[in-house]
Formats: structure tokens, C-alpha cells, sequence
């Protein structure tokens, strides 16, 4: 684990990560372990059918008595993206900047390795973690699906988990590229949250009200999830996008890392 | 003509409008110990930061083992050594870890020589760096700035916190490897910690070179503070005029002078009277300074 910066970065993350996956999982767990009653309850069912449009929007838009709609309500609206996200806004956040202010990034700067390369392994790290983490909540979600025996498809449990996993890398990327390019950790967290936040207020909100659908259809939430997320995904053109503007953040970053005067 | 080891081109660096390095020009051999000298703030690390291309220059270059500073940094890293003066390193890592990671990202060292330099330095490697001292910690990043046998070797600050006897066998090694041809650059706010080591020694203040010169020359005109303190009281009158002697306290039997150059005349009016002890004040790098602005001005 100590052969390269990349490795050596996994190395650094994998206690608190384990820890993430752990409440990931138990909160996938539960969500699907309520599910069958939640089946079998008409009068549930017929609570979430008096909803007000408005409400139903703001959880998602998705049906709520069926399992995908369900699902992409209980845990893909909410819950897993903000698990997700503070992971990877703060391990983005941790991971370049972070380092810069504890000045261990000194020596390792010292090396004879590049330092674009030194941020890339680094960033490539971060996001190989977040798609480990995403991996796993995928094979236990789709595991709990089966046992339970709820109708969704496996496919449908994938398209779910890619529109997650791309969201967490465009958090990260935003928390690494901000960080990468000030040095300043706080900073980097601050701006990964308020994209976050600013994507999901964007993509609930603004789809209630006339003539703002163009603002939920710019906001990275949306492109991630769409109306519901086991149900549509992301789609081409949603990781098209996500992936785009994740690999140009995390190359603005990385130059004016390359830039700048470090540790100062 | 062979390419310096260092070789320093009007090097500034300016923060705003704060001037942290101003004109530095310097040349330092292969083979050669120089001594950095300069009180804390001074631009030691400012400069040397500049030379490992963390932070780059407003003015002027600079060239190591004959490379350019910022075009061929990742070149010059391979052969360089380099040990930060606020040494932080990753609290989770074992020293031996440390050590194998920094080992696999130059590609491999001669874990023979590596582990000679862990024992001689006296580094226990199966320890955590969270759990090791400033001095202990200081030990491993020692090692980490000679073990790939560097043609050069920058060292902040690196004797600060480390016992008596570890400096000596840092110092021995400092001396080794120059014998060997390489060069060695430490910076130092204290000249005794370099005076053993270093064949020259530059001395800068606020961001400005102020003298370069060996280490024999700087301490004939060295600035001493010495306390002597007698058995009994003793008059003001024996200790004053003396050559070389300057603001002398008299108070009872605690006599405090400062002594530029040899202290041979203070000593010799002591020997008059019982002397219960002779003990330098520390030497505050101000001080060793006092007589070339004396000369500047």
C-alpha cells in the first residue's frame, strides 16, 4: 500500500471509510427491511396517495407505493446522496488541501514526482474510494432487494448506484479542485457543500415552481437522478455530463496546483 | 569549468508587498558544507523552499547540480535531499513505513546504506510517528534526506530538538557525505550548531545576504554574551576598558559582559579573582550579526 501516491492515499482513507460503509449499510437495511410492510398497509398507501403534488416533488416525485418508487424516495432522495456526498466532499476536501495545512505535503512535494501527478494519483484515489463505497451499497441493496423479494431489477438498482457514484465524484471534485487550488480546507468543504446543497435545492424546488424547470434541469442532482432514480437513472447524457464536468474541475484544480506556491 | 552544486541568480521572492528575499546571489561547490545562517524570519526557508520549486520566485533563478530550479525540479528532486525545518509528517505511519513509502516513490533505495543510516542516527523504525517525539520524528526525516545518497542535501533547521549525541553523529554524516563529494546546505538560526560542520557560512537578515565567509572568520568577529560568577563580590573598576569587552553589568559577584572576538582579556582580569562559575549566554544569531552592521553603517 505504500508502492505509490495512489495506493498510499487508499491506505489513508480506508479506516474512516469503513466506518461510511458501515452506516451505509444499515441504513440500507432498514429502509429495505420496511418495505414489506409498508406493502401491505393500504392505509400507507393511501397517505402517500393524498400527498399534496408539492410534498411528493420534494421527496423525489417517484411512486411511492410501488418497491422502485419507494426506494428511489426512501434512500436515493435524500439519505444515500447525503451519506455519499459528505464523504466525498470531505475526503476531497482532506486529501490535497488537507494535507498542504497539517504541511505533511511538503516532503512528499520534495519527491521525484511530478506535482500534477502527485494531485492526480490523489484525486484518482478519492474517487476510486467513493466508487468502492458505492459498490458495496450496490451488491447490499440489490442483496436485500432479492431476499426481501421486492420488484426491482438489478438493472434498476445499477442505474441508481451509477447516478450516486457520479454525484459523490462531482462532490469530491469540487471539494479537491477548490482545495488544489487555495490550499485551504475549509474552504474546499464549504464550497463541495454549498454545490451540494445548491444541486438538491435546485432540484427539488425548482421543479415545483412554473417557469423554473430550466434550474432543476441545470442541477447535477437532477442529471443524477432524474424523477426517479431506480427508474430513469442518470441516463447517457446525465453521465456524459457528470463525468465531464467532473474531469474538467479536477484538471482546473490540479493546473493551478501546479501553479501556485505551495504550503504558504 | 564544473556546474556548483547551488548556484543562486538574484533570487527574490516577494509576498505582496512584503519582501521575504531580495537579490539572493550565492554559489555553493559539490563537496562543500554551507552553512545558512539568519535569524528566524529571515528568508532561510523562504529560500530554500524556492530552491525545491514548493514556492516560486518573483525575480531571478536559480540552478542545483547544474539544473534549473523550476524546469527541471522533478530532475533535481531525484538527486536531492531535503529535510523541512516544521517537519510534519503522517502521524498513522510506522518511521519504517515513512521510509519505504518515500523509498518506492524515488524508486527504490539501498536499504543497506538505509538501514546503516537508521542505526547510526539511532531511529527505532517500528514506531509510530504519532507517538514519537520532535526529536525522534526528526531522526526519521533525517534519514529520508540521505537515504537515496543525494548529491545534494537541503537541511532546514535540522539540528533544532535533537540531543547532544544525535547531533554529533548527524553531524559526522554531514561531514561523510560531503567527503564523498556532495554538497550540503543547512540552514541554522544558531552558529554553534553549524560551526563544526561548516566549511563556509552565509549569514542573512531580512531577506538580504549579508556576508559570506568561513566559519574561522566569522568567529574572530563573533559576538559572545559571557556570565562569570565569583565567589564574592568584585569590583566594577577590574572589568572595565577591557580589549574586546564591551557592556559590562557588574552586580555583586555576577559579572555580564559581551566579548567580541578572543575573550582572552576578560578571562585573564577574572583570574584575579575566585571564580565560581563561566558560562556563555546564549548566542543569539543578532548578535554575531552586530559587527557587520556596525561595519554597514
Amino acid at each position: 500500500m505504500l508502492g505509490s501516491v495512489f495506493t498510499k492515499t487508499l491506505r489513508d482513507q480506508r479506516r474512516s471509510v469503513i466506518g461510511w460503509l458501515l452506516g451505509i449499510v444499515l441504513l440500507i437495511a432498514y429502509v429495505v427491511a420496511f418495505w414489506p410492510s409498508m406493502e401491505r398497509s393500504p392505509a400507507l398507501t393511501q397517505i402517500t396517495e393524498e400527498l399534496p403534488e408539492a410534498l411528493r416533488a420534494f421527496v423525489g416525485g417517484a411512486d411511492l407505493t410501488t418497491a422502485r418508487g419507494f426506494f428511489s424516495t426512501q434512500l436515493f432522495a435524500f439519505m444515500l446522496p447525503v451519506l455519499v456526498g459528505i464523504l466525498a466532499v470531505g475526503k476531497g476536501a482532506a486529501t490535497v488541501a488537507g494535507e498542504e495545512e497539517r504541511g505533511d505535503l511538503d516532503l512528499l512535494l520534495a519527491q521525484p514526482v511530478p506535482r500534477w501527478r502527485v494531485a492526480l494519483e490523489k484525486a484518482a484515489a478519492v474517487l476510486a474510494t467513493i466508487a468502492a463505497v458505492v459498490a458495496v451499497s450496490c451488491a447490499v441493496l440489490w442483496t436485500g432487494i432479492a431476499v426481501i423479494g421486492a420488484d426491482v431489477t438489478a438493472a434498476e438498482v445499477a442505474r441508481g448506484m451509477v447516478g450516486l457514484g457520479l454525484l459523490g465524484w462531482l462532490l469530491a471534485a469540487v471539494a479537491l479542485a477548490v482545495g488544489a487550488a487555495t490550499g485551504h480546507r475549509g474552504t474546499a468543504v464549504a464550497a463541495g457543500a454549498v454545490v451540494g446543497l445548491l444541486a438538491y435545492l435546485a432540484s427539488t424546488f425548482a421543479r415545483l415552481a412554473n417557469g423554473l424547470g430550466w434550474l432543476a434541469a441545470a442541477s447535477p442532482w437532477t442529471w443524477a437522478f432524474r424523477g426517479d432514480a431506480l427508474g430513469e437513472g442518470p441516463g447517457a447524457s446525465g453521465v456524459a455530463g457528470l463525468v465531464v464536468l467532473t474531469a474538467a474541475l479536477l484538471a482546473a484544480g490540479i493546473w493551478r496546483f501546479t501553479e501556485r506556491d505551495v504550503g504558504v | 569549468m564544473t556546474d556548483a552544486a547551488v548556484n543562486i541568480d538574484r533570487l527574490s521572492k516577494r509576498y505582496g508587498a512584503v519582501r521575504a528575499l531580495t537579490d539572493l546571489t550565492l554559489r555553493v561547490e559539490s563537496g562543500e558544507v554551507f552553512g545558512f545562517l539568519g535569524p528566524n524570519g529571515a528568508g532561510k526557508t523562504t529560500t530554500i523552499r524556492l530552491l525545491l520549486d514548493l514556492i516560486r520566485p518573483t525575480a531571478g533563478r536559480a540552478e542545483l547540480l547544474g539544473m534549473d530550479s523550476r524546469r527541471d525540479a522533478v530532475a533535481i528532486r531525484r538527486r536531492t535531499g531535503y529535510l523541512p525545518s516544521e517537519l510534519a509528517l503522517d502521524p498513522r505511519l510506522t518511521a519504517g513505513e515513512l521510509l519505504d513509502y518515500y523509498g518506492h516513490l524515488r524508486g527504490g533505495v539501498d536499504t543497506a546504506w538505509r538501514d546503516g543510516l537508521v542505526d547510526r542516527i539511532g531511529l527505532d523504525p517500528s514506531r509510530r510517528l504519532r507517538t514519537l517525539s520532535t526529536g525522534n520524528r526528526k531522526k526519521a526525516g533525517i534519514v529520508q534526506a540521505f537515504m537515496h545518497r543525494p548529491d545534494l542535501v537541503i537541511l532546514d533547521e535540522p539540528t533544532s530538538g535533537l540531543d547532544p549525541l544525535v547531533q554529533r553523529a548527524f553531524l559526522d554524516l554531514v561531514r561523510e557525505v560531503a567527503a564523498g563529494g556532495a554538497c550540503v546546505f543547512l540552514s541554522s538560526h544558531v552558529l554553534t550548531e553549524v560551526e563544526d560542520a561548516a566549511d563556509r557560512v552565509g549569514i542573512i537578515r531580512a531577506g538580504e545576504l549579508v556576508t559570506v565567509d568561513t566559519v574561522a572568520a566569522l568567529t574572530r568577529q563573533a559576538v559572545r554574551h559571557l556570565v562569570l560568577r565569583f565567589t564574592g563580590p568584585v569590583p566594577a573598576e577590574a572589568f572595565a576598558g577591557l580589549d574586546g569587552v564591551s557592556d559590562v553589568t557588574v552586580d555583586g559577584a555576577l559579572v555580564d559582559a559581551t566579548v567580541t572576538g578572543s575573550p582572552d582579556a576578560l578571562v585573564k582580569a577574572a583570574a584575579r579573582f575566585e571564580l565560581a562559575d563561566l558560562s556563555p549566554r546564549d548566542t543569539e544569531l543578532e548578535d554575531v550579526f552586530l559587527a557587520f552592521y556596525r561595519e554597514a553603517s
